[in-house]
C-alpha cells in the first residue's frame, strides 16, 4: 500500500519535471514536451489503475494553483484553454496505456508498451483533445483534426520512447514496472 | 516556490475562495452566451481595467500568464482572414482571452491552502463511502515535498548531460531521473512503513 502511494506521487512529480525538458512549439499552439510522454510513462509502468491516479493527482494539483504544465502554467486557465480537451483527455490516456500494457502481457514489454503508448496517448487522448480545441475555437471537429494532425509525428516518437524507456525499467527494475507484475 | 501568485497581495485575496470559484463558474458559463461583438468588447475592456485597477505590476503579470494563447490567437486571425469571417475570429480571441484571464485571476489570488481546504471538504463525503482520504491527503503531501527535489535532479541531470556531451539534454536524461525516482519510492514506502505514519 504504501509502495503504491509513494510510486504514485513520485511518478505524479515526475510528470512535471518532465515539463522542464526543452519543448518545441508548433503551428497550433499546443507544445510538444516531454510531459505528455510522462503520461504515456505513469500508463505502461504503473499500471492502469496507478497511472491514472498519478495524472489526476498531477491535473488536481495543477488546478489548485501549481504551475506545473509545461512552460509554467497551471491554474483552472488550463481547464478552459484550448489545451483543456487535452489535459481532461490525460487520466484517460493513461489508464488506456495500462490497461493495454498488462492485458498483452504475453507478448515482449516493448510491444505491449508501445500498443498501449499508441492507443492511450494518441487515439484515446486526441479524441477528447479534438473536442476540447473544437469548442474553445469555435471549429468543427474535421477543421481542428486537421491541426491535431501535426502533432502526430511528435506523438508517434514519443510512443516509441516510452516503449523503450518502459522495457529497460522492467530490465533494471522488474518490481517496480506494476503493469507486469 | 511552487505556487501562482500575483507579485503583491491584492484586494482580491480578501475575497473568500467558494466566492471566487462560484463567481468564476458563473462568467465562464455567462460568456458563452455573448454572441455580439459589442458586448463582448465591453466586458474585455471592463475585466482589462479591472486588473489595471489592482495595479500596473498585477495587469502586466496577468498579460504576461495569457502568452501560452498567443500561437492559438495568431492560428485564429489567419484562420478567419483566410475565410473572411473576423468579427467572428474576434469573438472567439476576446472569449478565450476573457475566460482564461478570469481563471488566472482566482487562481493568483487564492491561496493554494484555500483551495486545498475546499478539495478537503468536497472529499469529506467521500470518507463515508469507505474511500481512504487519508491516501489522497499523504499523496498531496509527497508530491509537494518531491517536486522541487525533482526539479533539482533534471537540472543536475541535464548539467552532467551538458558537461559530458557539450549539446542540450533532450530524452537522454530521461532513463536516468525515471530510475532515481524508483530508488525514492522504494526508500520512502520504507520509511513510511517503519515509521507506521500510514494505517490502512
Amino acid at each position: 500500500m504504501e509502495k503504491n502511494i509513494v510510486l504514485i506521487s513520485l511518478f505524479s512529480a515526475s510528470i512535471a519535471a518532465l515539463g522542464l525538458a526543452p519543448k518545441v512549439m508548433i503551428a497550433s499552439g499546443v507544445p510538444i514536451t516531454a510531459q505528455s510522454m510522462g503520461i504515456m510513462l505513469c500508463g505502461t509502468v504503473l499500471g492502469a489503475k496507478r497511472g491514472a491516479l498519478a495524472v489526476l493527482l498531477f491535473l488536481a494539483l495543477c488546478a489548485l494553483g501549481l504551475p506545473l504544465l509545461s512552460g509554467g502554467r497551471g491554474g483552472l486557465g488550463i481547464f478552459v484553454s484550448p489545451s483543456a480537451g487535452f489535459v481532461i483527455g490525460f487520466p484517460l490516456a493513461a489508464y488506456v496505456a495500462g490497461w493495454l500494457t498488462t492485458r498483452l502481457k504475453m507478448i515482449n514489454v516493448f510491444y505491449s508498451s508501445l500498443v498501449g503508448a499508441i492507443t492511450g496517448g494518441i487515439f484515446v487522448l486526441y479524441i477528447p483533445g479534438i473536442i476540447g480545441m473544437s469548442i474553445t475555437l469555435g471549429k468543427s471537429i474535421s477543421e481542428v483534426t486537421l491541426i491535431a494532425l501535426i502533432y502526430l509525428p511528435g506523438d508517434c516518437i514519443k510512443a516509441i520512447l516510452c516503449a523503450a524507456l518502459t522495457q529497460t525499467l522492467f530490465k533494471l527494475r522488474p518490481t517496480n514496472v506494476l503493469s507486469r507484475v | 516556490m511552487l505556487a501562482l501568485r500575483f507579485p503583491k497581495p491584492t484586494a482580491l485575496d480578501n475575497v473568500p475562495a467558494t466566492i471566487k470559484l462560484l463567481i468564476l463558474a458563473f462568467a465562464t458559463s455567462g460568456i458563452f452566451f455573448i454572441e455580439t461583438l459589442g458586448t463582448m468588447f465591453l466586458i474585455f475592456l471592463a475585466i482589462a481595467m479591472f486588473h489595471f485597477l489592482l495595479g500596473w505590476q498585477i495587469f502586466k503579470f496577468s498579460v504576461k500568464l495569457l502568452k501560452p494563447l498567443l500561437p492559438f490567437i495568431a492560428i485564429m486571425v489567419f484562420w478567419h482572414l483566410y475565410s473572411k469571417n473576423l468579427t467572428g475570429g474576434l469573438l472567439i480571441i476576446m472569449r478565450l482571452l476573457l475566460i482564461v484571464s478570469l481563471a488566472n485571476l482566482v487562481t493568483c489570488s487564492t491561496k493554494t491552502s484555500e483551495i486545498a481546504d475546499i478539495i478537503d471538504k468536497i472529499l469529506g463525503p467521500m470518507r463515508f463511502l469507505n474511500i481512504n482520504t487519508q491516501a489522497i491527503s499523504l499523496s498531496v503531501i509527497i508530491f509537494i515535498r518531491f517536486t522541487p527535489i525533482m526539479l533539482e535532479r533534471h537540472h543536475i541531470l541535464s548539467l552532467a548531460y551538458k558537461c559530458r556531451s557539450g549539446r542540450r539534454p533532450s530524452w537522454q536524461i530521461i532513463l536516468p531521473l525515471i530510475l532515481s525516482i524508483m530508488d525514492d519510492a522504494d526508500h520512502v514506502a520504507q520509511s513510511l512503513k517503519s515509521r507506521s505514519t500510514f494505517r490502512v
